[in-house]
């Protein structure tokens, strides 16, 4: 008997190795990658069970991945210098803002094939991934979520105890951030609050937030009358700039958005400093509604629909794309990309991470886990945001009703934004043409110019950066 | 028999042996400054090349250099860094040598020790925590200084954020963190001038005032050159500081090379505009370098370099 177990046990293990050998051939030769070298931003950290998400992947999809996540605040300036040292790896996530940069260098894969080729990318709107779609008719990146954007949040209780309505105009809205710096919205007798707060964003995410401020206006390039014209340049820009001078002028708009830090300004809102910012919809919801309620527990933070003229924005997300390094990009592929959509364990996984772990099953519904790393917040996802799904899959964990608000809020009332696609000078030139905006753009804030001003300087200072032949290259 | 100068003089073999461990113990420190100093200086080539994400492209020459010298950015910031790197020698040398002056004074040893461990602290607290330190004690929300300032009946700055008021505040965030840490060197100078020559001067009934007038800090010349000469080296090496402490509002008068070189490499994917625009800056800096050992030779009648 014993003979026979012993015999038996050698049989799997030759036969174990036999298929492993096979595997790892084929993985070679393009059935299925046998390692995947990655670089991701947002994944799960280490102290939070990153290495165990990559097992636990490995174990669903056979394949093998090493993940590197540099520091989410310094990723794109770590990934090009990965880059410049000419060390690719097989898959990355890109920022938005990147996103040209890294498709136009020839270091990434066209992924239109494997997309069409694809049950799983067919549940996903193609417009998500159209906008990832290069003029020289190849898709370089897909999604890594539905982009999702911001929403303005605003101190529902500081409205009821000034006996104000959510506002629906500019005047209202004006009306409120005036009552909520000067009419002691906190009721503490004390001269300590300020309408609205914003940090100020150094790219062209700027066109992500201020949105009831800026109205029909864009800081950055923007496609009009199916044209790209430089936003900042625009006539709607005026009565924007003029609408920012005004609450900056009246003390209604934080006094210090030039210094602040996106933390800075969050943290103006939890500590009852601040009774309105615009922010991202969906978990920071609740994060804001909490957070505030820790310092002041009868604060209440809500989302609002936009005011007449405003609009949100949905942009396009940060992407995962595979690189020329990888011996196997179809197999990265169909092992990342499509197990990530696969409505089933895969997505579970990327979204809620491992059973157990991150999340699990109380009596009656799932329920997310404790952070390792901050015990008393929840895990909010594991790598794909459950509140920005893209392929119209129920996650297994449901949703606060504040997350769920926000993310209709915004999807309702957002207009989707594309990707500006330049050649070579638009890349040289942009990054000098946005320093000279922002440095304008604030100087008309603190009224050392005037808006027409401003626009004049900027048009005479970016004429000197080519913006004519930048425009050229946008609209050819 | 081999006489011990012809041991000395022999071949260069035999001097290496013999002194060979102090080789061994040399080599660690060696083997970093060719692998972290040398060796990265191959990468300066990059300057001439067509060099962004899409690899290394074409020889293009001094292209990148003409695209830098005709840009605003980059003459604004290399005016600017000239202006704060002289500023803050000129203040720091003051600062260093007064407080190590007024610190070699004093007797009471456990106060001396006290005052010094005192100063040197800011110089290890990273400029990220300077930088937010700083942005909260001048805020004009509930900073400090603000606080006092309208205690005293003024009215609150926006110290970050006023270009009229940002180089100041920059050059004094800058002096709290390094005067204290620049006085190691003076100090260590001080405790090295001969005894006998204050006992001399005390003789000849030189009050104290003369005393460090004459003899305390003609001894420390030398060691003011050598600090100046390799801060002058560092003239252009302005970065942490700057980029933890400027804003858009005061970019006209904050921005620096290395902001500058740190936007166009790292932010803009312009490696090798960004590689020639650094060569620029450390061509200057070396020039500096030679031109101020060559002025500390003609004056001292030897150079420190």
């Amino acid at each position: 008997m014993q003979k026979h177990n012993v015999l038996l046990a050698t049989l799997l293990m030759l036969s174990a190795s036999l298929l492993a050998n096979g595997q790892q051939e084929s993985g070679e030769e393009g059935a299925a990658p046998v390692k995947i070298k990655a670089i991701f931003d947002r994944i799960l950290t280490e102290e939070n069970g990153q290495k165990e998400w990559a097992a636990a992947f490995g174990d669903l999809t056979g394949a093998k991945i090493d993940i590197v996540q540099p520091a989410h605040n310094q990723y794109s300036q770590i990934l090009g210098a990965t880059f410049a040292a000419g060390d690719l790896p097989d898959l990355l996530e890109i920022q938005t803002n990147d996103y040209l940069s890294y498709a136009l260098s020839g270091n990434l894969v066209p992924l239109e094939d494997y997309i069409a080729a694809s049950s799983e990318w067919k549940a996903v709107d193609p417009a998500l991934v159209e906008a990832y779609r290069l003029k020289d008719g190849h898709i370089y990146g897909v999604p890594t979520y539905d982009g999702g954007g911001c929403v303005t949040y605003i101190r529902k209780d500081w409205l009821d105890k000034l006996g104000l309505e959510v506002p629906t105009t500019w005047e209202e809205y004006y009306d409120v951030l005036k009552a909520f710096t000067y009419d002691d919205p906190d009721g503490n007798g004390a001269n300590d609050t300020m309408g609205l707060t914003l940090p100020f964003q150094t790219g062209y995410e700027f066109d992500y937030y201020n949105r009831f401020i800026m109205q029909e206006a864009m800081f950055g390039f923007q496609e009009k009358n199916g044209k790209w014209v430089d936003g900042f340049l625009q006539p709607e820009m005026i009565p924007a700039l003029e609408r920012f001078q005004k609450l900056y002028r009246e003390k209604i708009l934080d006094n210090e958005i030039f210094t602040n830090k996106t933390s800075t300004a969050r943290e103006k809102i939890y500590q009852g400093q601040a009774g309105v910012m615009e922010y991202w919809s969906g978990t920071w919801a609740v994060r804001f509604n909490d957070s505030a309620q820790n310092a002041h527990p009868e604060a209440q933070v809500i989302p609002i629909e936009p005011i007449a003229n405003a609009y949100y924005i949905n942009r396009v997300g940060p992407a995962f794309s595979i690189t020329k390094a990888a011996k196997n990009p179809e197999g990265v592929f169909d092992a990342f990309m499509n197990t990530m959509l696969d409505k089933g364990a895969g997505q579970a996984l990327f979204t809620h991470g491992i059973e157990g772990k991150h999340f699990q099953k109380s009596d009656k519904e799932y329920m997310m886990l404790p952070e390792p790393s901050n015990p008393d917040r929840p895990f909010d996802k594991a790598y794909s945001d459950p509140t920005l799904v893209m392929n119209g899959w129920t996650p297994l964990v449901p949703q606060a009703d504040l997350i769920t608000l926000s993310r209709k809020i915004q999807s309702e009332n957002a207009l989707q934004l594309s990707l500006p696609q330049g050649g070579d000078m638009y890349i040289k030139r942009i990054g000098e043409l946005l320093t000279i905006k922002q440095e304008i753009f604030s100087e008309v804030v603190v009224g050392r110019l005037t808006p027409a001003q401003a626009q004049e300087q900027y048009k005479a200072k970016a004429a000197d950066l080519d913006l004519d032949a930048v425009l050229a290259e946008l609209n050819s | 028999m081999r006489n011990r100068s012809a041991y000395a003089y022999g071949s260069a073999w035999n001097r290496l042996w013999k002194f060979r461990m102090f080789y061994l113990l040399m080599l660690p420190g060696f083997v970093y400054l060719v692998l972290f100093h040398y060796l990265p200086m191959l990468g300066l080539r990059f300057s001439f090349y067509d060099y962004d994400l899409r690899g290394v492209g074409d020889f293009i020459g001094f292209e990148h250099f003409r695209d830098a010298l005709s840009s605003e950015g980059f003459t604004r910031a290399f005016k600017n860094t000239l202006i704060l790197s002289s500023a803050n020698i000129v203040i720091q040398m003051t600062l260093t040598i007064s407080i190590s002056l007024l610190l070699n004074e004093l007797k009471n040893k456990l106060f001396k020790r006290v005052v010094q461990t005192v100063i040197y602290l800011p110089h290890f607290l990273s400029w990220v925590v300077v930088g937010a330190l700083f942005t909260l004690f001048l805020s004009r929300q509930g900073g400090l200084v603000n606080a006092i300032l309208s205690g005293l009946g003024g009215e609150p700055k926006y110290f970050l954020g006023e270009p009229g008021l940002w180089r100041g505040t920059f050059l004094f965030i800058l002096s709290w963190r390094e005067v204290g840490w620049g006085t190691v060197v003076f100090l260590a100078a001080l405790s090295g001038v001969d005894p006998q020559l204050y006992e001399a001067a005390i003789m000849d009934g030189a009050n104290r005032w003369k005393q460090m007038i004459h003899i305390t800090l003609p001894q420390l010349v030398p060691v003011i050159v050598i600090v100046l000469i390799m801060n002058l080296a560092k003239i252009f090496n302005l970065f942490e500081s700057v980029f933890v402490l400027y804003n858009p509002l005061v970019y006209k008068v904050s921005d620096v090379i290395q902001t500058y070189v740190y936007r166009s490499g790292i932010i803009q994917f312009r490696f090798g505009y960004a590689t020639a625009v650094g060569l620029f800056r450390s061509v200057i800096a070396f020039a500096l370098v030679v031109s101020a050992n060559k002025i500390s030779s003609r004056l001292r009648g030897e150079s420190v370099l």
